[in-house]
């Protein structure tokens, strides 16, 4: 099964890279560096998706104390944070040509900011209680925080709206995306939600691998 | 410009499969020390 899901991944990410880079033709005002769209829109939904199963899995521990549960949200808080990391990065190298400034403390910035702090704190606490002999006390806190940090997940794909930032937001405007480029989205995040899946995976057995 | 493009282009798809065959022998792994 998890073989098929990696074969899916591979094919899939290859074939929506290969349409995204060469198949559509550059934006006409910003060009080459618009292409980060496509790795950064979908990077942040899948983001979202990783957050949502590591709460649900923490309030399960929260409310059951059973390790299955803390082991669920302590792999998917890992490939949320290397999804926030891609979210981060790419978007500064697209900020900087199009705004002239790397960051800027504007709504979306600062809000999705704080979730990839929460994601540190996070795996920090993790390791901190690890190291102490307290796993029990860190899966609790962890779980406190895996919490917290989806409650912000609302609040960065809402601030736009909500406090009038400067960061663009094309998909619900009916004329912010041509039909190809909304295709090419599309195939990134359903790419993007494959790969999160198989290393949900990798991580999820380390960790029931680890704690056997 | 182009020369940029295809240097990342190319760029990209090293990093790619050098990803993929990462996770690949991840789970290659993890399915073998059952």
């Amino acid at each position: 099964m998890i073989w098929l899901l990696y074969l899916a991944a591979a094919l899939c990410s290859l074939g929506s890279f290969a349409y995204i880079l060469l198949g559509l033709p550059p934006e006409a005002s910003q060009g080459f560096v618009q292409k980060i769209f496509f790795f950064h829109v979908p990077a942040a939904f899948t983001m979202y998706a990783t957050l949502t199963v590591a709460c649900a899995a923490s309030i399960l521990y929260l409310i059951q104390r059973r390790p299955a549960h803390d082991f669920i949200a302590r792999a998917a808080m890992r490939v949320s944070f290397l999804f926030a990391c891609i979210v981060i990065f790419s978007g500064p190298i697209w900020a900087k040509p199009i705004w002239g400034v790397y960051w800027t403390w504007d709504p979306r910035l600062t809000t999705s900011f704080v979730v990839f702090v929460l994601l540190i704190a996070y795996l920090s606490v993790r390791r901190i209680f690890d190291s102490l002999q307290l796993p029990a006390r860190g899966a609790l806190i962890g779980a406190i925080l895996s919490i917290f940090a989806l409650l912000d997940v609302p609040l960065i794909h809402f601030s736009v709206k909500l406090w009038r930032g400067i960061h663009p937001s094309v998909l619900k405007d009916p004329n912010g995306l041509p039909d190809d480029y909304r295709l090419g989205l599309e195939l990134m995040i359903f790419s993007f939600f494959l790969i999160a899946s198989c290393l949900f995976w990798i991580f999820w057995k380390i960790e029931e691998r680890k704690n056997a | 410009m182009p020369e940029t493009y295809g240097f990342f282009v190319a760029g990209y798809l090293s990093l790619l499969t050098l990803f993929f065959a990462a996770m690949g022998y991840a789970i290659w792994q993890l399915k073998a020390k059952k």
